[in-house]
Parts: C-alpha cells; sequence; structure tokens
C-alpha cells in the first residue's frame, strides 16, 4: 500500500465537496471501489445515503456513469443496464449496483434473489450500515439484534438477529460472496479486483459505519470497522459457488464488549444479551472454520 | 432527463470543520533516550526498506562505531522503547550490530571532503577522541590523534575484554573510522610530548579519559596481590598472559569494571568472587552485564565492604569483610550502606581486584579549576591555549558510557568548528514531545510471543540475514514519526489527505474534521487541533 | 405477406420487426402468448435480443428503464395487476424520458379476482406520463407498435399500446405483414442523444431541489403539446410506406348524425356494426372511433363537436366516485375550450362483460330518446338495478 498510485481516480474526477457525514464509511468505501474497478464501470444505485450525497442535479460527484434507480429497483436496473451494455457491444464495462442494507436485505430483496437465480453478470454491492439511515436511522433486516434505531427504541430493541445475506446469497450458488471491511483496504481491493474479474453474479457486503445512526463519535469509524471484524460480529470471508468458504482473515477474537462500547445504539443491551451476542459471534466465527473443510464439487473458477 | 455532470467541488465542507488534523512528528522514545543522538527510528525504517546503506549512512552520521556500539552500549533505546510492554522492545542493539558488521563486510566509507587549512589535536583515541577526530575529518579539518597506548581504542580495547568486544571488529571499525586522520601512538600527553606541542594546532579537543582508579583506603591495600581492576584489564587486553589456574581471586566494586574484571578473571582460570557494598538493585553496572555475570559460575556476595587486608603465613591474603545494610541515600541517591557492627567475615584470596571507581588524571595541566556546574577552566595555561582548549569523553563527569563519550566527541566537533569561525554554537533546539505509550494504536500491530521470538532472532549471538534483521525493523513502531504507512490517505472518506513524494497535506477545503485519520495514525504523528 | 394471427401474435411479430434489443417481461394471462412468442424469437435467434426473465413485473419496467438508459431499444407486456405492480415505475420511465414501449393487454383490476377484460387498468395509468393508444384490430396492433418505437424515440415519451384481453389478444385476424427491409427504412436503430456512457459519464436522475425540478415536468408536458404532431407525421410515414392510415380519431358514419357515440377497443368494433345496422334501417347515428387517451387529441376532437348532435362515451372502464375516464377527459377538454356540447357517460363490459349490438341500440335509442342521466353513470348490462 506504500506505492503511489498513478491515478487516484475519484480525486481526477472531483469526489470533493459531498455532503455525506462526517466520518462516513460508505464515502470510504466507494472510493477504493472505484479505484480498484477503474473508469470502465458504471454505477446502479438506488434510494440511499450513497444517491443522496452524490449530489444534487445538476452536480455529482461520480466519475463513472451512475445510473439512479428507485429503491426496490436496483437489481432488475441492473440487469438491464448490463442487457443494453451486452446488446450494444459494451460487453466490458463492469455493471455494479451499490445499494444500501435497506434497498438488498429488504425491499429489493425479492429481485436480487432472482437475479442471484439467474445468474446475471453483476457486480452487486451492498454497502451496509445497518439500517435505513438515509430517511433517519429506522430498522432494516441487516439491523443487529439489541440495536436501538427509532423504529426499535428502548424497550423495543430489535429482538432479531441480523439477516445473513451472504448465506442467503451463498445458496442461489452465486459464483462469488465476499465480506468487506473498510478497515482492511488491501483485503476489500482484493476482493473487487477478483470480482471485477469474475463474471455471473457477484456480490460484495460491505461493512458501513454510519456516526450518526450508530451514536458513535465519526473518529471511531475505522476503529468500529476492524472491531466488528476482530470480535467476530463481521467475519472476512469469501463463498464460491456456494460451497467453498475461505476466511480470509484469522481475527484476535476481541471480546464484543469493545465493540460495543463504541455505540451508542448498543447502550440498552443487558448483560445477558451481550453474552448472548459474544457466543453468537464465536459460534458462527467456529462454522465458518469448519466450513472451510467442505469439499468443493464443482470446478472452481478464480480460486484463491 | 435530469442528467448531472457538474462537480460538487463549490461545496468547501471544510467549513464543517471545529478541529484540524495536523501532521506534526515527535521525538520517538528511541531516539530521545539514545545519549549518541542517533536517530535510531530512521535507520530502523531504512533497515525495513532493505536499504542498508542508506540506514549505514544515518547511522554513522552521529555515531561511527555501531559495531562496537552494536556489543557494549548498553541500550536504553530498548528500555523505553514502546514495544517493551506490548511484547518485547525492538533489539536496537542487535540492529544496530548487524548494521556495524554488515558496513564492515561490505567495506562501506564515507566520503572524505578535502581539508582546510585548520589543524586540530585530538588528544585520546578512546571513543570520544575518536568521534570528534571522525566529526572533524568530516568537517574537512585535518585531526592529528594522539594516544598514550600502541593501538587506539582507549577504553574500548584495554578496558572492556575481548569476548564482550571482539578485538578484531574493534580495530577494523577503527581503521574505517580514522581513514584521514593522522594517528601518533604511544605519545603520552605530559611525557612524551606536551602543552608547548600545542602550540602549533588551531585547536584541541582533551579526551584522556578516567584510569587512576579509586583507592580503597585500607590497610593492606599496596600489598602485592592488590591491583587496581583498570590495569589488570589493560595487561590482558594488551596480550600479557596472566594465569589464574586454580587461584581464587575476589573483585571489589558493582559497576562494569567490576564485572569485566570478573568475568575476565574467571575465563583466566580463577575462582572468582564479587563483593559489592550495597545489593544488586545499587549495581552502577549495566543490568545486562550483570545478568551476564550472574549466568557465570562467579559468588556474588552483597551488603560486604572490605576492612583490611593481611598476608598469611603461606603467602596467600586475608580480607576482612564486615556486612552492610542499607539506611539512608546518600549524593547519589542510592541508599547510604551502614556497616553492621560485629557482622565480620574473612576470605582467603589469592588475587584482590579493586574496581570502585575512576577519576580522570589531569596532573600533567598546571591548575585545574571544575566549577559546580562542570565548567573546566584551565587557569594556569596561558590564554590562547586555553581559548582553543576543549574537553569531553570520561573527563566529564558524564555517565561513563561508550555512547555518551560518542556524543561529547560529536559535539565538540560542532563546538571546535563554530570556534574557528568565530561563531557561537546553536543552543540545544527545541526537542518535539516525546512519543509515549498512549501514542501508539496498539491494533495495528501483531504480538510477537517474546521468550520465541528473542531465541529465533539471532544465531551465535547475532541476527543472522537482512531477512531476518528487516523482520526485526520491521517490528518498529516508528513512534510519533510519519513513515508513510497512509492510513490517513485511505482513510479519508473526503480526500481530504493529500499524498505526495514528500509526505501529506490536509486539504482544508474539504477535510470535514472527523478525526478518523489522526484516531487510525499507528503512531501519534497526526493530531486534532481545535480549529481557530 | 398476409397471414391469419392472434392480437397477441401481432404484437409479438411488430416486436421482432421493431428489431427490439432488450426486452423484459413477467407473463400475466392474457399475455402470457407475447412472453411466450418472444421467448421463442429470441432463442431461434430470429430476433436479436436478450429477454430478461423477471421475476415480476416491476423488475420487468425497471430493467427496462436501466435497459433504456443504455441506449438500446427495449419493450414489454403486461395486463392488470403487473401495469399496476409497475405504477411507481412508469413516472420513472416517463420523468427519465426513456422511450420505453409497451404493450398492455387491457383486463380488469382485482379485487375481486378475474382474467376478463376492461379498460380501467390502463386508464387508472394515465397520470404517469405515458402515451396511450388503444387498437380494435390486430393489423393496428401490429403497426401501431411500430410506430409506437417512432414516435416514443422521437418525443422521448414513454408509450404503451392497449388491447382488449381475450376479445382481441386471442382472436384471430389476417394480418399484413410488412417486409423487414420496409420497416427498417421506416424505423431505423435508436440513436439516442443521452445515454450511459463511460466515454462521457454522467449522472442520470438524481436528487433535484425545488428549484430545478419543475422545469422537467414542465419540459414533458410540452412534448405531449408537440406529440399529436409527431403521432400524425409519423402515422402519415407509415401510409406512405404500407399505405394504411390511421387518424387520431376516426369517424364512422358521422356527417349527418343525429347521435354519435364514442368508443375504444373491441366494444368499437360492436359499436361499428351496430351503427351500421342502424343506418342500413334509417337512424341517423354515427361513431367516432377513439384511439389515444394521452396525449388526448384535442384539436381533432373538438373538430368532430357539432352543436345539436347528441354524444355519448361509452366507457369499458370505471373511476369510482366519478365514472368512465374517456368520459371525464371528454367533458374536461370541452370545457377547457368553453364547449356547450353535453356528452351522456355509458358504463358497459366491465370485468369482461360482452357488450353486445343489443346493448349498443339501447345507447343510441337512449341518446336519441332522452331516458338518460345526463350528469351521472348510465350503466349498461348491470344486473338488477342501476
Amino acid at each position: 500500500m506504500n506505492e503511489m498510485p498513478d491515478y487516484e481516480f475519484c480525486a481526477s474526477h472531483s469526489f470533493y465537496g459531498h455532503m455525506a457525514c462526517p466520518g462516513c464509511g460508505e464515502k470510504i468505501l466507494i472510493r477504493h471501489v472505484l479505484e480498484a474497478l477503474g473508469p470502465e464501470t458504471v454505477i446502479i444505485c438506488p434510494a440511499g445515503c450513497a444517491a443522496v450525497t452524490d449530489g444534487v442535479f445538476p452536480h455529482t460527484i461520480s466519475p463513472v456513469p451512475f445510473l439512479h434507480v428507485p429503491f426496490d429497483a436496483t437489481p432488475s436496473a441492473a440487469a438491464g443496464v448490463r442487457a443494453g451494455l451486452d446488446m450494444s457491444g459494451r460487453k466490458d464495462v463492469t455493471v455494479m449496483a451499490w445499494a444500501g442494507d435497506g434497498a438488498t436485505f429488504d425491499i429489493g430483496m425479492g429481485s436480487l434473489s432472482a437475479i442471484a437465480e439467474r445468474n446475471e453478470n453483476i457486480l452487486y454491492v451492498c454497502y451496509d450500515n445497518e439500517a435505513y439511515m438515509n430517511t433517519g436511522i429506522q430498522r432494516s433486516s441487516a439491523t443487529p439484534i439489541g440495536s436501538w434505531t427509532t423504529t426499535t427504541p428502548e424497550g423495543r430493541l430489535k429482538s432479531e438477529p441480523k439477516k445473513n445475506i451472504d448465506f442467503i446469497m451463498a445458496s442461489h450458488r452465486a459464483p462469488y460472496v465476499a465480506t468487506c471491511s473498510p478497515a482492511f483496504i488491501d483485503d476489500l481491493k482484493m476482493k473487487v479486483t477478483k470480482a471485477k474479474n469474475m463474471t455471473g453474479l457477484r456480490f460484495l457486503h460491505l461493512y458501513s459505519p454510519c456516526p450518526p445512526g450508530w451514536k458513535s463519535d465519526p473518529k471511531d469509524s475505522i476503529a468500529i470497522s476492524r472491531l466488528a471484524v476482530e470480535c467476530n460480529l463481521f467475519p472476512l470471508y469469501e463463498i464460491y459457488n456456494g460451497e467453498k468458504y475461505i476466511l480470509n482473515y484469522q481475527s484476535r477474537s476481541l471480546p464484543v464488549s469493545e465493540y460495543i462500547k463504541l455505540q451508542g445504539r448498543f447502550r440498552y443491551l443487558s448483560d445477558r444479551d451481550k453474552e448472548i451476542l459474544q457466543s453468537e459471534a464465536d459460534q458462527f466465527y467456529r462454522t465458518l472454520i469448519s466450513l472451510q473443510n467442505i469439499k468443493p464439487q464443482s470446478n472452481i473458477a478464480g480460486e484463491e | 432527463m435530469a442528467v448531472a455532470g457538474s462537480p460538487m467541488d463549490w461545496n468547501k465542507t471544510g467549513s464543517w470543520r471545529s478541529s484540524t488534523p495536523v501532521h506534526r512528528d515527535k521525538t520517538p522514545p528511541c531516539n530521545f533516550n539514545c545519549p549518541a543522538g542517533e536517530d535510531i527510528r530512521g535507520y530502523i525504517d531504512l533497515i525495513k526498506k532493505n536499504q542498508l546503506s542508506d540506514a549505514f549512512s544515518l547511522l554513522t552520521k552521529t555515531n561511527p562505531l555501531p559495531a562496537v556500539c552494536g556489543r557494549v552500549c548498553f541500550h536504553p533505546c530498548q528500555a523505553n522503547c514502546n514495544r517493551h510492554d506490548f511484547d518485547i522492545e525492538v533489539q536496537v542493539r542487535l540492529l544496530e550490530k548487524f548494521i556495524g558488521d554488515w558496513g564492515i563486510e561490505n567495506k562501506l566509507k564515507t566520503e572524505l571532503p578535502d581539508l582546510s587549512h585548520h589543524k586540530i589535536a585530538v588528544i585520546g583515541a578512546g571513543p570520544a577522541g575518536l568521534a570528534a577526530a571522525y566529526f572533524l575529518r568530516r568537517k574537512g579539518l585535518a585531526v592529528t590523534l594522539y594516544d598514550e597506548n600502541g593501538l587506539p581504542g582507549g577504553i574500548l580495547h584495554y578496558g572492556i575484554p575481548s569476548y564482550r568486544l571482539d578485538k578484531d571488529i574493534l580495530q577494523t571499525e577503527l581503521e574505517r573510522l580514522m581513514e584521514g586522520i593522522e594517528f601518533k601512538s604511544n605519545m603520552k600527553f605530559g611525557s612524551d610530548f606536551g602543552i608547548g606541542d600545542l602550540q602549533n594546532f588551531d585547536s584541541v579537543f582533551l579526551a584522556t579519559g578516567a584510569h587512576l582508579s579509586k583507592k580503597m583506603n585500607i590497610n593492606g591495600e599496596k600489598l602485592t596481590g592488590v591491583e587496581p581492576g583498570l590495569d589488570f584489564l589493560k595487561n590482558v587486553n594488551s596480550g600479557v598472559a596472566v594465569d589464574l589456574k586454580g587461584k581464587k581471586a575476589v573483585v571489589i566494586g558493582g559497576g562494569n569494571t567490576a564485572c569485566d574484571v570478573a568475568r575476565t578473571a574467571y575465563r583466566l582460570g580463577a575462582d572468582v568472587h564479587l563483593v559489592y557494598r550495597r545489593t544488586q538493585k545499587e549495581m552502577p553496572a549495566f543490568a545486562e552485564e550483570v545478568e551476564q555475570l550472574k549466568s557465570e559460575p562467579i559468588k556474588i556476595e552483597f551488603l560486604a565492604e572490605p576492612e583490611r587486608i593481611e598476608r598469611q603465613n603461606d603467602g596467600r591474603l586475608k580480607v576482612l569483610f564486615t556486612k552492610m545494610k542499607l539506611g539512608e541515600p546518600d549524593q547519589s541517591g542510592r541508599s547510604r550502606p551502614v556497616p553492621i557492627k560485629g557482622s565480620g567475615f574473612d576470605m582467603i584470596v589469592d588475587k584482590i581486584y579493586a574496581a570502585i571507581g575512576e577519576d580522570p588524571d589531569l596532573s600533567f595541566f598546571p591548575k585545574v579549576v571544575i566549577s559546580n556546574s562542570g565548567e573546566f577552566d584551565f587557569a594556569g595555561v596561558e590564554k590562547s591555549l586555553r581559548e582553543k582548549l576543549f574537553v569531553g569523553g570520561d573527563i566529564l563527569p558524564n555517565p561513563r558510557t561508550v555512547p555518551h563519550a560518542v556524543a561529547t566527541g560529536r559535539l565538540t566537533a560542532d563546538k571546535i568548528e563554530a570556534f574557528l569561525k568565530g561563531e557561537l554554537l546553536d543552543s540545544q533546539k527545541n526537542i518535539a514531545e516525546v512519543a509515549g505509550p498512549d501514542d501508539v494504536n496498539y491494533i495495528y500491530f501483531t504480538k510477537v510471543n517474546a521468550a520465541k521470538w528473542q531465541k529465533n532472532l539471532t544465531i551465535n549471538g547475532s541476527i543472522p540475514d537482512i531477512e531476518k534483521a528487516i523482520e526485526e525493523a520491521s517490528r518498529c513502531f516508528s513512534c510519533g514519526v510519519c513513515n508513510q504507512c497512509d492510513n490517513c490517505y485511505n482513510f479519508c472518506p473526503d480526500l481530504a489527505v493529500i499524498k505526495s513524494s514528500d509526505g501529506y497535506q490536509i486539504n482544508l477545503d474539504y477535510c470535514k474534521g472527523c478525526g478518523i485519520c489522526s484516531n487510525e495514525c499507528p503512531r501519534g504523528a497526526l493530531i486534532m487541533e481545535a480549529k481557530s | 405477406m398476409k397471414k391469419v394471427m392472434s392480437g397477441n401474435e401481432a404484437a409479438s411479430l411488430a416486436v421482432k420487426l421493431s428489431r427490439v434489443q432488450v426486452i423484459s417481461a413477467y407473463p400475466i394471462t392474457p399475455q402470457t402468448v407475447i412472453a411466450e412468442k418472444l421467448s421463442e424469437l429470441c432463442g431461434s435467434e430470429e430476433l436479436d435480443a436478450r429477454f430478461v426473465k423477471v421475476e415480476s413485473e416491476h423488475s420487468a419496467m425497471a430493467t427496462l428503464i436501466g435497459a433504456a438508459s443504455t441506449g438500446v431499444r427495449t419493450f414489454t407486456a403486461t395486463s392488470a395487476q403487473g401495469l399496476a405492480l409497475m405504477h411507481e415505475l412508469l413516472f420513472w420511465a416517463s420523468g427519465a424520458r426513456l422511450p420505453v414501449v409497451m404493450v398492455n393487454v387491457n383486463r380488469a383490476m382485482a379485487a375481486p379476482w378475474t382474467i376478463w377484460c376492461d379498460q380501467t387498468d390502463s386508464v387508472a395509468q394515465r397520470d404517469t406520463g405515458w402515451m396511450q393508444f388503444y387498437c380494435w384490430s390486430n393489423q393496428e396492433i401490429l403497426d401501431s407498435v411500430i410506430c409506437s418505437f417512432k414516435i416514443a424515440e422521437k418525443l422521448l415519451i414513454p408509450c404503451m399500446v392497449c388491447f382488449d384481453g381475450f376479445f382481441i389478444s386471442h382472436t384471430y385476424e389476417a394480418v399484413d405483414i410488412p417486409d423487414q427491409k420496409d420497416v427498417d427504412k421506416f424505423l431505423p436503430s435508436r440513436k439516442a442523444e443521452t445515454y450511459i456512457d463511460t466515454k462521457n459519464p454522467q449522472t442520470f436522475s438524481g436528487g433535484t431541489l425545488p428549484n430545478n425540478f419543475m422545469e422537467f415536468r414542465y419540459k414533458l408536458q410540452k412534448a405531449f403539446e408537440q406529440a399529436p404532431e409527431v403521432i400524425d407525421k409519423t402515422y402519415g410515414e407509415f401510409n406512405n410506406i404500407f399505405g394504411r392510415s390511421y387518424k387520431d380519431i376516426e369517424p364512422y358514419f358521422f356527417n349527418d348524425a343525429e347521435t354519435v357515440l364514442m368508443a375504444s377497443g373491441s366494444a368499437a368494433s360492436t359499436v361499428y356494426y351496430t351503427a351500421r345496422k342502424l343506418r342500413e334501417s334509417g337512424k341517423k347515428v354515427g361513431f367516432l372511433r377513439l384511439r389515444q387517451l394521452r396525449p388526448f387529441p384535442e384539436k381533432s376532437f373538438l373538430s368532430f363537436m357539432k352543436p345539436d348532435v347528441k354524444y355519448g362515451v361509452l366507457d369499458r372502464n370505471l373511476s369510482p366516485g366519478t365514472g368512465g375516464v374517456f368520459t371525464q377527459e371528454i367533458r374536461g377538454v370541452l370545457n377547457r375550450h368553453g364547449r356547450q356540447n353535453r356528452v351522456s357517460e355509458f358504463v358497459a363490459g366491465l370485468g369482461g362483460r360482452d357488450i353486445t349490438e343489443q346493448h349498443i341500440m339501447e345507447i343510441f335509442n337512449k341518446l336519441a330518446n332522452g331516458e338518460i342521466n345526463t350528469s351521472g353513470i348510465n350503466w349498461i348490462g348491470v344486473k338488477g338495478k342501476q
């Protein structure tokens, strides 16, 4: 990472002046994702933080063509862009859906499942800030258990665990599913580059810290992103064709309390809740480790 | 249709900020604690990048004796390393040794500038004199280096035993150091040459060290078989054969000299005892030396002092000791040893070595007045000489260590250069805040198993190859000094950290002051300051 | 070359002839044959297009929005529930000025469940900024679909071509199939001016503040105001090449008619048939076939408004609370232009109830003898009370 890039892609096309909150995870992510993908990319982006902070007409910070689409339409619109580009001889352009957890886990879930089932040649990237942040911090199915949001206030905290979108996508036998964190930039770029060079439905799940939504200090965004991985709440792994699992990073298995204490959204968690959270995180991590032992049946392309 | 293409850069989000990140290096604790003033962090960084010649250059900018210091320095850098409590401190001394040896193997040298017309005399080729000579020569000044002994090195050759500092390595390093310098051996100041000979020099640096062993001031001190430890060492280090097989020797003292004497005597076949009047905690010897001492079959008796020495009928010596207890602190800050009445014991020995401290010998100067602040006034010397006379090394009441001596040599070279130009030397520059453990973001570093790591780092006491050296150098946190890890650059959501080959700048038009960059700097080189 | 085919097949053939590049459709009765036929054509590569087999109609329109944004020609077909499911995206397609063409096979909206014909589905979408054409023959379907691409791409307004479910979609008629060469001449490939292009990166349909939004709607309205001219010109060109002409309002037996009924879709052919019969028996009845709901052809319409004629509008749709939608539109046009003509409203055929010759006669009689509710709905064919 010490090499000077020839060309900071976003800088040369004026990423500056965007309206994202200080410490926004999505902007750290999009920067590096675009740098890894390069200019032959089209972004399909539904309503959400990314869409709004891209800029208001006639301004935009996107260095590549950026198609705004309705909230629930991302996967299908992306499929349409792919079809249109293919039919007009532009097969080498990467079609990237850039959608939040709301658009991905909830309202767009049906069509996401459809494009995965059809194995559309799309790079679908979900930046997950774990609630409907753009509309003011309402819960989504990506909100972790025990979290405060405006629709899961104190006394009615989110009682359901976070939906495991990665396993859902793997169940569709998507060629490539991977989790990434902005605290691990090399890993993120490696995965984006790998995904770019594959075909079919590639799904990247990006952890995206949100200071106002998580009631955290903006300066802690990367620290929290790192702890999410180190505490096994957001392990970094890849799944190929729904059957080969690779754990990319051996975490330090730090206690979840380290993670929780930096975020006000967890302030109402009881000690019992924390214990549950801890044991579930550890259990999942152990599961991932053992999943690595599965012998895949199909031929794997793009193996590590 | 609504098609947007114009940028958002008119929106100067820098106005959102209430605090601003500032890249400002702090002083790494290793650098701060190095008596020789080495840029330790700097050369370790170069080793990490496999730029060994550059590392050697940087190191020798302040210390021309890396192979020596890599063997005998007491490494206060390591004790203050911020990695010390994390897992195990960076083994700076071993890295210095590696670079020193590498420099010797690869015959590295520095360019010698042309000489001006000035001539400088350096009296004493110990570490202070050697360092001064080295730096003066690199300022284009002609140096004549005098020493009373046949070989240069001073305490390095004649004091420190060969098992601590190999004599071949020492002399090879000194050869490189003394290139372009006139060396006059076997010239003792005050007998082989004197004040009169100094007229021809534009400046003189007196660095004759401290070789007068302190007296025990007890009865029997003058008996044969009672010797100053330093003299014993000088003999052995000069190649004189000394056979102590079957003999019993007792060493009085607790400093480095006492340890050297004890361990040398042991290697010459003696059954050695070391007696010190305080406890291990108060021993002035380097902790590492004491550990080495304890690992050898040398018996140590704490809290005892010799009262008198007697000759027995069989020719052996009987030493009467009194046991001591620790009382109030004395002027050194250590507990004063207080004799316990009626607690005497004796020891029958063949040799007694006294190593209770040394003083400088300034007898060859007519009258020397030393002020309370350590200033020397050579009152008995005529003005023209007095003006150009500088003093350094163990003559001064510095801590008596090699790196301290090297520092005085280097500093004196600067003073002499300024003196010759008719200028005053700039007073000590402001030292930036020292980076402490709170400046390090430990999440970025992986702990090693200290015991395993130490064991695997060296073969025969040295780092064996470049790969291992780079591995060790990579453990350096670079405390307080930006080493271009790119964290601030990578983690900024606003692209407000501008990167160039010189370092980083903050784009104040867009920085929102979120503080991520500062929080994620692994080494405290980037702090948030309230926006004015 | 003439061939006997169903309405759905005629639509599919038109899509092939128009060299559509991306199709995305979800099956729904009575449109399914279109999806099947197009799948077949794409599969055999008679049509060089990508058929995206989406999982819902909403996704079908979303897919076309994506595809049309890249500058290619796009098509879908749906009906009733499917069309309604696309509702938010219809606004999007027109707001984004994407020339998507869609066939809507008219079917009644649930609840209760039904698969049979009425026009409520498409008329309920009249505010979404799409052009709407209503066909009464399979030939017209084929011709209108082809023309729609040309009109839509010229005006940058999406277009839906509607025809009755089962009555037209599944009925077989002879259709003259134009030559591909001639169609290519009439309708060259789409040349989008603004589209997704990595060589010229732009951002499409982003957030627009109050100080900028209204102008987009203004422009869309202005495009609609230009539409009648473009439509007329296009159909004129079509006539020159293919020898078939279509007017925005088609009069039959009109000149000396005393009572005139207006209708669209398959009901229109029943009206025509009945009117002809009535004329044969000396009744001075007339008939205006309505083909366009959006843009409503105001100029031509007003030219058919004579002072002493009794007009009725046959709506095979219902906007509950108000009545038939064509009636509303017409009353609006008349009022806007200060015309005093009264039109009577007739609602019939909802949910696929057959509109018979008897019904039409009943309407003409009522118009003639004045036994009508001139300010409310005249329900035709409803069991029990009216």
